[in-house]
């Protein structure tokens, strides 16, 4: 591209009118420029501000002991400051005072406005709030001592405040006196020597509760066995292993052994409401047998003779024999789709099938019996395990005070005399005291912790390890949905379709469902998949539009002859080889396309009618199953979403394989499938894969149909689990994007959740990002091998 | 594939032996064949269904209901037009009850007719002298010729029991009368409803004990009730003296015995009027009475609080032109409905109206006027579920019809042809009755499918009950069955147009114009890493653009909203600036220097544009607004009332302003203040002095833009200078342009060096200033004309508002339009870009008059495209506004776009219920609005591919 300045030719003709020797339009040249700097800055910005604030979301920063003018004394972890509005006359205020030397000059922005700066106190058990404004100029002083500890936990979020004691608690139950009330038995304090270290000892009447409703006296002893912050914060770090080991120990239990036992529970309870169901229906009329035997045998002989039939005919006709003729391929098609149907009546009404008799549930409901108690001891045995653990894993208990409130962080907000046990503790540190190695292994820890752990707290604290678990199989699946869908879309409209003002109208078309907006497929998924659909998969087709089953085998067999027929027409429209077409051959050919269109209606409506089928989860009712936003429905419409990226993509390479290469396929003698599978597939390859890798990237970055469809702020299982069925596409999940707008917009402690947004935000671009790069550089590559003439 | 298929022979020769094609080959590649034709059809028609599956959703709104008459029954009753006075049916439609005037209640079953019971209501030989309207669940009062009066309910229990072995004959969903009468004195009905189970429905009257009214003498002559759950407030007229206003509250003593009431009654005045009102009736929220005679008069009297203030007379409306035949209320109680002897029936309510010369500021108006079955009108019946109604005329016809829609439900006609005396909807919204004059009993069950929705409800403004006059609303949460639901599609479309306009009007400019570089003046190499960076941005999922616009750019417009403002202005000025400093360096200087150069420059003037916009921002907002001289003599109280001619007519008598009001008034020097209108009074300068420190004290006196958005300070006219500097500057740059051209031209043959000069320095100055002229120019005449841009354009600044909307999601389009612009313009042949440059055009009149041109269509297609984004974008609409459904132009003022609307409401909303398919119907007006811009954008491609593929 030339300079701007290039055509100005020294010498030019006098009578030819010159251009001036400034270029001209060159501000207009700046504003075109400036456009695209300031977008591009704004791009960078973005990036920058949300990899900054990503980034740093981890990062741990120190704790202040903040002493205010007013006394007023607390500690807190310094988060951000900025400067707030005032009116103008308080902002003069400020900077006489500044001048007079009465508060420092940090206590206020360059345009005057006092700063203030936010502090995270935590402990918000103890009721409080925690995250506290303090104004600049109302402190005194903040200094770093080394002893607080910033405590994270596994409720009620974080806590700060300074170690005190470890102590390890027991009970044992209180010897009664003569008149029969409890009393302690020993001193209520003393110091024991054990093993050469004096140890604290307190004791304590305790009245607990043991079963619902039975209270009875206990004797609590507390053994000091380290007090002051650096004993206490020492022995600290020495338990926490073992503590943590507990912790997940009695999770997995609860999660592994409970959790699959009382989904046997539910399995078995729901077998027998089924059993009830069916009886009820059996007694109703409905489900047996709606024919006379004689003519159910009749059918399973007519099917079985016509199925070795034409078992007979296809061995004959592949060892050699004329070509058949269209009529005698027609019959062919005819006794196929006629055994077909035959096999479905004999399935559906087989001997016994659909019956339920009051012997039969009884029989179930015994077994059941067995099954249940079985269960149920194993249950026991379970729960008196976690019980024994958790006893031992109620001993050792940690005293963090907040000296601001001057109580300790308890174990439960009900409980304020009891110090938290150390398993509640998920991580603790002494900020003020770390190293800079330390500080790294921190961020990083925590940085796992984010990638590999449960959301806590209404999804403030901890990690997004499920997010990405559901964003990724979400993603997963709508791909494996929409590659082979819209491959095969993308075949038809380019190799067999006749190309004509249809296809292209469909193009049009397809290429604008890529801009129909993202919500609508969310309505559309949400009507159709979630309640038309899934109520459908729940309950069968409801009672309205039931039809009887005399009437719904007539439908059946208009359904069958309307495909016999469809597909006769497509048969005798072909041509033989250098036939010419004639319109005998084009009507016959509408028709049959007509004909395979109603035959689809016809086989929807047999779905809609049918008084076979009534649901797969007809024994959870109310409850949908299906019948509600899940998983599969969210991966449809997705599919259907990006759908359209797919078609066009692959559409585009299928159109970029050389004609040459296909026509040499064809040349050799290789059928039109022979050419799409070996020739037309492969050299479109790239396309596709690039087209999947866009579907993927918009896929996993949608959120507004999935709030419709699918996403939840909290889902409690997995998608995938050790259960059968293993996938379970009816669950709920959660979903990145969905994730940020709950985090930034719904969350219950928007402070608290803020660095959790933007780690969040970082993890979704940058998913997002490698995505499309590598779709980029696909595409780039792709266009490198085929410009540079690779065949 | 396992069987050999024909290989290509390397060497060229025929092979000798032509193996045959296995029939395998054949049967794959038909399988393969009708697998991708069905396949792929099916893809693309699931695809295209799509929008039939969102139709066939919203379709059910737009129907009628259907009815499914049953034969009439013949009842033993009085039906003579008059004698009866209402009708009601069971939930479960299976009896119904007819009172008539003289207070007979007559219980029959529906399906035969025959008589389940007939009793005196108020008890034996107690013949009301005069009975309210039959209400919701059944409530009504009876007054008596001594002066008492009774409240309660008339209405239908029922109750499920097991079935009983001779109750085992009567088929499935069907009834019968029991043999003996109940503690009630009728017969109940037994209904079996499933095998082992039978409803008991029987007719229950619930009254409380006479109570005295202490307010004027003689019999009770017409009364009306309403309850608000806890007690029951009854008008009632007397033969002679005051009408009273009772409330009453029934007490049941924990000890037992009969319950007690407590009375509490006010008096008020009827104003004379030859005859006594033909009906009263009192408001459901207690605040209206209205009397209304058969001639069509309607007094209404206002008590909003009789404890308090008297009740007296507001108003006197017409309500008809022709005889009323009957009136009765609407569910809610708040809407009086009148049925005209020429077969019309006006719905009336009071609305709140601040020029209403009345003492609640309050009028009577007619929100709908309905078309009845054709006759005269005989009765009225209401729906206790909805705003529906049921009309009945002299000639047996019925129709039901909604209220609030004017939608024609069902209508109904008997073969008879003797006049429809009464008719009742059920309970359950189901099913409809019809009492003829000659004795017969019409039922029929019917579907209202969806009543409130109508093609006009959905957008065209509607007159909702309590207000002024027709409006467009947006209020899906209803609170109860007596609320309306307001379900106007258009302020969600213009909340979608708003937001689709100001980022267009953002994003369309920048994406082009940094097209036209990247493609024109940038090279290759450089574009090659700036294209993709900008496709990248288009991969950012919205959430997170929307979480940002909530989170970090609201509040930085916040803060600098007249730095941002003003940028608008400085950053052009500065680039032209720059740009001219530029041409100023010699030639020979500037080819010295690449492209590159020219970036850095463009960057350093963009830091300048901002940075000058980040000092003169706040300038700006001190000088142009702050408190006005009079502002401050109010605020400093300095003021008298105002002279009652200058006062506007449009304020009226009243006690309070709203702070749009208050602005208008400020307009023309006046103000409100301690409920009456005052001018500032002119003080001294100390006295001025003074008043300044003081309001400087209070942080009165400080200049704040946002202040001035929400109407508290300053006049119209900064605000129409800010808005004006667009049109300012298109016109500044014109006409410097003209100048700098004529300047050329003289100085051309002498190539003048300082011409130049002038030029480059003169022209940005010369445009700012005459920017700001014209700015300044139309500001003075649009306020001088009385306008306020805050009443249009600018308006109350809320943090997440338009501006930020459009800006972010400008962001989001961006790319689509820089992307398809870019590839539009890099497609335009390079011929005639050569040739352009060869004869002698710079690179800017080439870009410019001969590639722009060219890819005009494409960039168009781009913008449309752009567009069809922008329209149906969720999540940044959903997290950088309010979400509120409002319909004004205010650019610092939220909205709430069809797509949000959906987000938000859709996961709440009960499936098949009338805000589901609404909702599904805002999904079906995106994707048409979108189908349409796409295809639109579609068509121009396509077109100009065509176009340049002659080139």
């Amino acid at each position: 591209m030339p300079t701007p300045s290039a055509p100005s030719p020294t010498d030019t003709p006098r009578h030819v009118r010159r251009t001036g020797r400034y270029g001209r339009g060159e501000s207009m040249v700046w504003l075109l420029g400036a456009a695209l700097v300031f977008n591009i800055i704004m791009i960078a910005a973005l990036f920058g501000l949300v990899a900054f604030e990503g980034l740093r979301a981890f990062w741990p920063l120190p704790i202040e002991r903040v002493t205010l003018r007013s006394g007023d004394e607390f500690l807190g972890v310094p988060v951000r400051e900025e400067a707030f509005e005032v009116s103008a006359q308080r902002k003069r205020e400020l900077l006489a005072r500044v001048e007079a030397g009465e508060i420092a000059s940090d206590a206020i922005a360059s345009d005057g406005s006092p700063m203030r700066r936010l502090y995270r106190v935590g402990n918000r058990d103890l009721a409080q709030e925690p995250f506290r404004w303090v104004e600049i100029e109302d402190l005194e002083s903040a200094e770093r001592p080394d002893e607080p500890l910033f405590v994270e936990r596994v409720e009620w979020g974080v806590f700060v405040g300074f170690p005190e004691a470890v102590v390890v608690q027991t009970m044992s139950p209180a010897p009664l006196d003569d008149k029969g009330s409890p009393v302690l038995g020993a001193p209520a304090e003393e110091v024991l020597d054990e093993g050469g270290t004096p140890i604290r000892v307190t004791r304590q009447l305790r009245q607990i509760e043991v079963e619902p409703r039975v209270i009875e006296p206990f004797v609590m002893t507390r053994r000091y066995v380290a007090e002051g912050p650096n004993d206490s914060w020492k022995l600290l770090q020495e338990l926490m292993p073992a503590a943590t080991e507990r912790r997940e120990e009695l999770r997995r239990m609860r999660r592994e052994e409970i959790g699959p036992n009382s989904a046997a529970m539910t399995r078995l309870h729901q077998r027998t409401v089924q059993a009830e169901i069916e009886l009820r229906r059996s007694e109703a009329g409905g489900g047996g047998r709606a024919v006379h035997p004689a003519v159910w045998w009749a059918a399973l002989l007519a099917s079985v003779g016509i199925l070795a039939g034409i078992v007979m005919r296809s061995r004959q006709g592949r060892n050699a024999g004329p070509k058949p003729t269209a009529i005698g391929r027609v019959a062919q098609r005819a006794a196929v789709v006629a055994a077909a149907g035959l096999l479905l009546f004999v399935w559906l009404e087989r001997p016994g099938g659909g019956t339920m008799t009051p012997e039969r549930l009884a029989e179930i409901n015994a077994d059941a019996a067995v099954v249940q108690s079985q269960l149920e001891s194993e249950y026991a045995e379970v729960a008196a395990r976690i019980a024994a653990l958790r006893a031992e894993d109620d001993e050792y208990r940690v005293i963090i005070r907040d000296p601001a409130a001057g109580r300790f962080a308890p174990e439960r907000q009900s409980l304020p005399d009891e110090p938290m046990r150390i398993s509640q503790i998920t991580r603790v540190f002494a900020p003020n005291t770390l190293s800079a190695g330390e500080r790294l292994g921190l961020y990083f820890a925590r940085w796992w912790e984010f990638l590999s752990e449960d959301p806590r707290e209404a999804n403030t604290e901890g990690g997004v390890f499920p997010v990405i678990f559901g964003t990724v199989l979400l993603t997963i699946l709508l791909t494996i949905v929409v590659v082979p869908l819209g491959v095969l879309a993308a075949l038809f409209l380019r190799e067999y379709a006749k190309q004509g003002l249809v296809t292209s109208l469909i193009r049009i078309a397809v290429n604008n469902l890529a801009g129909v907006p993202s919500i609508v497929y969310g309505v559309f998924g949400l009507g159709f998949f979630c309640y038309t659909v899934g109520g459908y998969v729940d309950a069968g087709p409801s009672g309205s539009t039931q039809l009887p089953t005399f009437q719904w085998w007539f439908l059946v067999a208009a359904g069958l002859a309307v495909v016999i027929a469809a597909s006769s027409f497509g048969i005798l429209s072909l041509r033989r080889p250098g036939e010419p077409d004639t319109p005998k051959h084009t009507a016959l050919r509408v028709t049959s396309t007509i004909a395979w269109i109603a035959a689809f209606g016809l086989v929807a409506a047999m779905f809609v009618t049918t008084p076979y089928f009534h649901g797969f989860f007809e024994s959870r009712l109310p409850d949908p199953t299906f019948g509600k936003r899940g998983l599969l429905w969210a991966s449809l419409t997705l599919a259907l979403l990006t759908l359209p990226v797919v078609i066009v993509s692959t559409e585009e390479a299928i159109a970029a394989v050389q004609p040459s290469l296909r026509e040499g396929s064809y040349g050799c003698g290789a059928s039109k499938w022979q050419t799409i599978k070996r020739v037309v597939l492969p050299g479109a390859m790239p396309g596709i894969l690039t087209g999947m890798i866009l579907a993927m990237a918009r896929g996993a970055g949608e959120v507004a149909p999935l709030m419709l469809v699918g996403a939840l702020k909290w889902a409690p299982e997995l998608p995938i689990s050790l259960d059968a069925p293993f996938l379970h596409l009816d669950r709920s999940f959660m979903h990145l994007g969905f994730h940020i707008y709950d985090l930034g917009f719904q969350s219950p402690d928007s402070e608290a959740a803020r660095p959790l947004v933007w780690a969040s935000t970082l993890l979704l671009i940058a998913v997002i990002l490698l995505l499309n790069l590598s779709a980029i550089m696909l595409r780039a590559r792709v266009r490198r091998k085929m410009g540079s003439g690779h065949f | 594939m396992t069987t050999p298929s024909p290989q290509p022979d390397q060497t060229g020769e025929p092979p000798r032996i032509v193996r045959r094609t296995p029939p395998g080959v054949y049967r794959r590649d038909r399988i393969a064949e009708s697998v991708i034709r069905v396949g792929g059809g099916a893809v693309l028609l699931t695809v295209l269904g799509i929008c039939v599956y969102l139709a066939a959703v919203v379709m059910p709104l737009f129907q009628g209901g259907s009815a499914e008459p049953a034969a009439p029954v013949p009842i033993a009753a009085t039906t003579a037009p008059g004698a009866v006075h209402g009708l009601q049916f069971d939930e479960y439609n299976q009896g119904a009850v007819v009172l008539t005037a003289d207070g007979v209640l007559t219980a029959h079953h529906l399906e035969t007719g025959e008589v389940l019971g007939r009793q005196q209501i108020a008890g034996d030989g107690m013949v009301p002298s005069a009975i309210s309207r039959w209400g919701r669940d059944g409530l009504l009062a009876l007054g008596f010729a001594d002066g008492s009066v009774q409240t309660g309910t008339v209405r239908f229990t029922s109750e499920v029991r097991e079935v009983a072995a001779d109750e085992l004959s009567i088929p499935i969903g069907r009834s019968r009368p029991l043999e003996a009468a109940g503690d009630s004195g009728f017969r109940a009905l037994i209904e079996r409803v499933d095998v082992g189970q039978v409803r008991v429905t029987v007719p229950r009257i619930d009254l409380t004990p006479h109570t005295m009214l202490e307010v004027g003498e003689g019999a009770v002559t017409r009364l009306d009730v309403f309850t608000d759950g806890r007690r029951q407030t009854v008008v009632a007229t007397r033969e002679s003296g005051p009408a009273s206003y009772a409330s009453i509250r029934t007490i049941t003593s924990l000890g037992g015995g009969p319950p007690r009431t407590r009375l509490t009654s006010y008096s008020f005045e009827l104003e004379a009027r030859q005859t006594q009102p033909d009906w009263i009736f009192v408001s459901g929220d207690g605040a209206h009475v209205y009397a209304v005679w058969r001639d069509g008069a309607c007094q209404r009297y206002a008590a909003p609080d009789p404890r308090n203030s008297p009740i007296v007379l507001a108003e006197t409306v017409q309500l008809t032109d022709s005889p009323v035949a009957t009136a009765t209320k609407l569910i809610g109680s708040l809407t009086l409905l009148v049925g005209d002897d020429v077969g019309n029936v006006s719905a009336w309510f009071a609305a709140p109206d601040p020029n209403a010369p009345t003492p609640d500021q309050m009028h009577l108006v007619r929100g709908h006027k309905i078309r009845g079955p054709g006759g005269s009108i005989v009765s009225i019946g209401t729906s206790w579920r909805d705003r529906s109604i049921v009309v009945t005329d002299d000639q047996g016809r019925a129709l039901i019809c909604h209220v609030a829609s004017e939608k024609r439900i069902v209508s109904l006609a008997s073969a008879s042809g003797s006049a429809a005396v009464a008719g009742a909807i059920a309970p359950k919204n189901d099913a409809v009755g019809v009492l003829l004059a000659d004795g017969t009993l019409s039922h029929a069950a019917y579907d209202p499918g969806y009543p409130e929705i109508t093609f006009k409800s959905l957008f065209a403004p509607m007159h909702y009950e309590g207000q002024s006059e027709p409006a467009f609303s947006y209020q899906s949460s209803a609170g109860d069955d007596a609320a309306e639901p307001k379900l106007s599609l258009t302020p969600l479309i213009f909340g979608t147009l708003k937001a689709t306009l100001v980022a267009m009007l953002f994003a369309c400019p920048l994406a082009v114009l940094a097209a036209i570089y990247t493609s024109e003046f940038l090279s290759p190499g450089v574009r090659r890493t700036v294209k993709p960076a900008i496709e990248l941005m288009a991969s950012l999922p919205s959430v997170v653009l929307g979480f940002v616009a909530a989170m970090v750019v609201a509040p930085i417009f916040r803060d600098l909203l007249p730095g941002i403002m003003t940028s608008m202005i400085t950053v052009p000025l500065t680039i032209i600036f720059g740009a001219g400093l530029w041409t100023l360096v010699p030639n020979r200087i500037r080819a010295g220097f690449g492209r590159r150069t020219q970036f850095v420059l463009v960057t350093l003037a963009l830091a300048v544009g901002f940075g000058s916009a980040w000092f003169v921002g706040p300038a700006l907002e001190r000088t142009l607004f702050r408190p006005t001289t009079s502002d401050l003599l109010v605020m400093g109280g300095s003021y008298e009332p105002a002279d009652a001619g200058d006062v506007p007519g449009w304020v009226g008598v009243r006690s309070s302003m709203s702070p749009d009001e208050e602005r208008r008034l400020r307009q023309v020097g006046l103000y409100f203040r301690d409920g009456g209108v005052v001018q500032p009074v002119e003080v001294a300068d100390e006295a001025m002095a003074a008043i300044r420190a003081d309001m400087l004290e209070q942080g009165l006196d400080t200049p704040s833009i946002r202040r001035w958005l929400n109407g508290e300070i300053g006049g119209p006219w900064p605000g129409w200078l800010v808005a004006m500097l667009p049109v300012g500057a298109i016109l500044g740059m014109v006409l410097t342009a003209r100048i700098a051209a004529l300047i050329r031209k003289r100085a051309q043959y002498e190539g003048s060096h300082a011409a130049e000069v002038v030029i480059a320095i003169g022209q940005p100055i010369a445009m700012l200033a005459f920017t700001v002229a014209f700015a300044a120019v139309l500001a003075s005449v649009l306020t001088s004309m009385g306008l306020d841009a805050r009443d249009s354009i600018f308006g109350r600044f809320t943090p997440r508002n338009s501006l930020i909307v459009g800006v972010i999601m400008g962001f989001a389009i961006i790319p689509i339009i820089y992307s398809i612009s870019e590839d539009a313009l890099a497609s335009v042949p390079n011929n005639l870009r050569a040739a352009s440059l060869g004869s002698g055009a710079s690179p800017w009149q080439t870009a410019i008059k001969v590639v722009l041109p060219v890819a005009a269509s494409g960039i168009f297609s781009a913008s449309m495209i752009g567009l069809g984004r922008a329209v149906g974008e969720t999540m940044i609409v959903l997290m950088a506004t309010g979400n509120t459904p409002t319909m004004d132009l205010n650019i610092f003022e939220g909205f709430r776009t069809l797509s949000a609307n959906i987000a938000v409401e859709l996961p709440e909303a009960p499936k098949g219920e009338a805000l589901y398919r609404v909702l599904f119907l805002c999904g079906l007006v995106l994707f048409i609005m979108t189908f349409l811009i796409n295809t639109t954008a579609e068509i121009v491609r396509q077109h100009y591919r065509k176009k340049n593929a002659l080139l």
